[in-house]
């Protein structure tokens, strides 16, 4: 058996050293002038430790400051070829005036004239208990989708790349008030690639500055703000927001599980977890999320996902190490012990697929990898304890459609509502985890396209209710014809009883 | 500390890092990248003052960490383009799309299984085989405890097995 053990390992050692070794360096002058060229890049983006962190120009992704990957000019190149052929795309300018949508019974569309000031929503509650389908009406299609739940209504952006003709994007936004059944085109702010979340009395969105550059979708980083509120004739531009030293020396950018930027609101402060800052929508002020110097030495916690569980925000380290919290104002932070032993076996963990939910006060991860083998059909559901770390099994979701494929997942009060992926055989039914045992809700309408799979799924919390946004996601941005139906949003609510 | 001496003190760890990423994410450009950050990290640190208790295992950890939030964003930006395409409605898309945004064809068949086994597997495989870590420091630039690094050392070793002698089998009976 040692024998064995040795060959193995004999035979695994030389294969992978021979496999990288074209990797390697052996020209130190070489490595040196690549070095010196890396540190002047640092420098350009105030990493250093005496760089002050409130002035610092943000850092970049590597393809922002000039490291384009091999891939992007193909990609560009491409584009532009095919500009000529999107020329005669609809043209959708942001200063266009805003309209009114009816989507009453009976779906037919009809515009109702200028906007006027918002009347009160009694929320989707009106719909009655269960799934609804919610027609969208006039929201663009085959765009980039950010939903969230503002003062009573649901907001809509819908982030374009081609339709503009000339490689710019577009962004327009809608507001749909459930009581009324009514669309209404809302401004839009001047940032492309938006996402969009409620902070109180203010709506934030936060993406990419617009530039004479062509910004190619792959390679957003979402590093400027805007805010708006109700009854504002436009979008208030803040600026910048600061990248944090911490995040930056520790070599992380941490983003959702679509791509986008961690933002949590606390109930006065917007924390920017992807950028490391605290951003007050009220005054337009950012400072730098209070992070430890040493984040390095959290490990796993960089791939977890920070949340807000109503009196702090945690970011728990499903791994047997140290997790951190904050305070709501996100000036102060502690570390969650870790547990002895590693807590649960995280040898398995995934952190490109884990979520991370607030439930009841505590954190609630649920783990998947499409890569495992052998395949595994479930999802690990674990409770972490934001006080103490302790880490508790709950009960896996099983039986999925797709293997380990969750659609779509959000908290809702004390709930965790989890859609699971359609496969072309059969959708799964959506669960809902409360008090810690999980129980089946009704079917999605639609469900084995609204949540199959190929389609990009996102849950919003409406008050008492959760709305599930379902689209297609042009990969292919210039080459995608998107004027078939496919292309068209869907989107369900989901009424608790 | 100028850039030649830095160079030629940190030239094996350079070299130590980039096979290591590389065998955990199969991409050779994302290799050499996280690499180079974390070496450049590495010596501003040091160049001011900083505390790093040992910079093998910090420059390895930062390299780990730059190279997965790269892939967390490129893994999402790929399940769109997959799902756009349609690859197939069974989980696969995510997979597919990864490999193809490798930049290298994988000719190596042992390389080739490393990157099918979970990433907590891949990341102590690597460490362990290319860097020759013990327990204690694959722990630390993991950030999972020992008893973990052992698990996953065990049950990754297991895996390998399994899966080399199925190829050569396969290879045989071709």
């Amino acid at each position: 058996m040692t024998d064995q053990h040795d060959d193995l390992d004999r035979r695994l050692a030389e294969d992978l050293i021979a496999a990288t070794e074209h990797l390697t360096h052996t020209d130190t002058s070489c490595l040196a002038t690549l070095l010196q060229s890396r540190r002047e890049s640092l420098s350009t983006t105030g990493d250093s430790p005496d760089t002050d962190p409130v002035h610092e120009t943000p850092f970049l992704h590597p393809n922002s400051r000039g490291r384009r990957s091999p891939r992007f000019w193909p990609s560009v190149a491409a584009a532009l070829i095919v500009v000529s052929g999107v020329i005669g795309a609809v043209i959708l300018a942001n200063s266009r005036p805003s309209q009114r949508v009816s989507t009453n019974p009976g779906g037919s569309s009809n515009n109702t004239g200028p906007k006027d000031a918002p009347e009160p929503s009694t929320g989707f509650e009106v719909l009655g208990q269960g799934w609804h389908e919610i027609d969208l009406g006039p929201v663009p299609r085959g765009a980039v989708y950010s939903t969230t739940w503002y003062h009573g209504r649901l907001i809509v952006a819908a982030s374009d790349f081609t339709a503009r003709g000339d490689l710019g994007w577009t962004t327009a936004l809608w507001s749909y008030d459930p009581g009324v059944g009514e669309w209404t085109e809302l401004p839009a702010p001047d940032l492309n690639s938006i996402e969009i979340t409620a902070a109180g009395d203010h709506l934030v969105a936060v993406g990419v500055e617009p530039t004479d550059e062509i910004n190619y979708p792959p390679w957003m980083v979402l590093d400027h703000w805007a805010t708006w509120t109700d009854g504002d004739s436009e979008w208030t531009a803040r600026g910048e927001i600061p990248r944090s030293p911490q995040l930056v020396a520790a070599g992380v950018s941490p983003v959702g599980p679509d791509g986008a930027n961690l933002l949590i609101w606390t109930g006065n402060e917007l924390l920017d977890f992807t950028q490391g800052s605290v951003l007050s929508p009220a005054t337009g002020a950012t400072r730098p999320l209070v992070l430890p110097d040493n984040l390095v030495d959290f490990g796993d916690l960089l791939s977890s996902e920070p949340v807000f569980t109503g009196t702090k925000v945690v970011w728990p380290s499903p791994s047997g190490r140290q997790g951190l919290a904050w305070s709501l104002s996100g000036d102060e932070f502690w570390t969650i012990p870790a547990q002895p032993n590693g807590g649960t076996d995280a040898s398995g963990w995934s952190h490109l697929t884990t979520r991370v939910f607030a439930v009841a006060g505590s954190a609630v991860v649920l783990d998947s990898y499409p890569g495992n083998e052998p395949r595994t059909s479930g999802v690990r559901v674990t409770r972490v304890d934001p006080d103490t770390g302790t880490e508790t099994p709950l009960d896996p979701i099983e039986n999925l459609p797709v293997p380990g494929c969750i659609a779509g997942a959000v908290t809702s009060e004390d709930r965790l509502l989890v859609v699971p992926c359609a496969s072309n055989d059969r959708a799964g039914t959506p669960l809902v985890l409360r008090d810690g045992k999980w129980s089946e809700t009704v079917q999605v309408p639609d469900a084995k396209t609204m949540t199959v799979a190929s389609r990009s799924v996102t849950l919003t919390t409406a008050g008492n209710s959760v709305v599930l946004f379902s689209s297609l996601v042009p990969g292919d941005w210039l080459h995608t014809d998107r004027s078939t139906d496919e292309w068209k949003p869907r989107a369900a609510v989901w009424v608790p009883g | 500390m100028d850039a030649e001496n830095f160079a030629a003190q940190a030239l094996s760890l350079y070299n130590s890092i980039v096979r290591a990423v590389y065998a955990y994410c199969g991409d050779e450009t994302l290799a050499q990248d996280s690499a180079q950050e974390a070496l450049a990290r590495g010596w501003q640190r040091v160049d001011a003052g900083a505390s790093i208790d040992s910079l093998q295992a910090w420059t390895m950890t930062v390299a780990f960490n730059w190279c997965r939030s790269e892939l967390r964003r490129s893994e999402s930006r790929l399940r769109d383009t997959a799902k756009s395409e349609r690859l197939n409605n069974e989980g696969h898309a995510v997979e597919l799309a990864v490999q193809s945004n490798r930049s290298t064809i994988l000719s190596h068949e042992t390389l080739e299984i490393l990157l099918t086994l979970p990433e907590r597997q891949r990341q102590v495989l690597a460490l362990h085989y290319l860097v020759g870590m013990d327990i204690a420091a694959m722990a630390e630039v993991a950030g999972i405890s020992q008893g973990a690094v052992k698990n996953a050392l065990f049950n990754g070793r297991a895996a390998m097995r399994s899966r080399l002698l199925l190829e050569d089998h396969t290879g045989d009976t071709r």
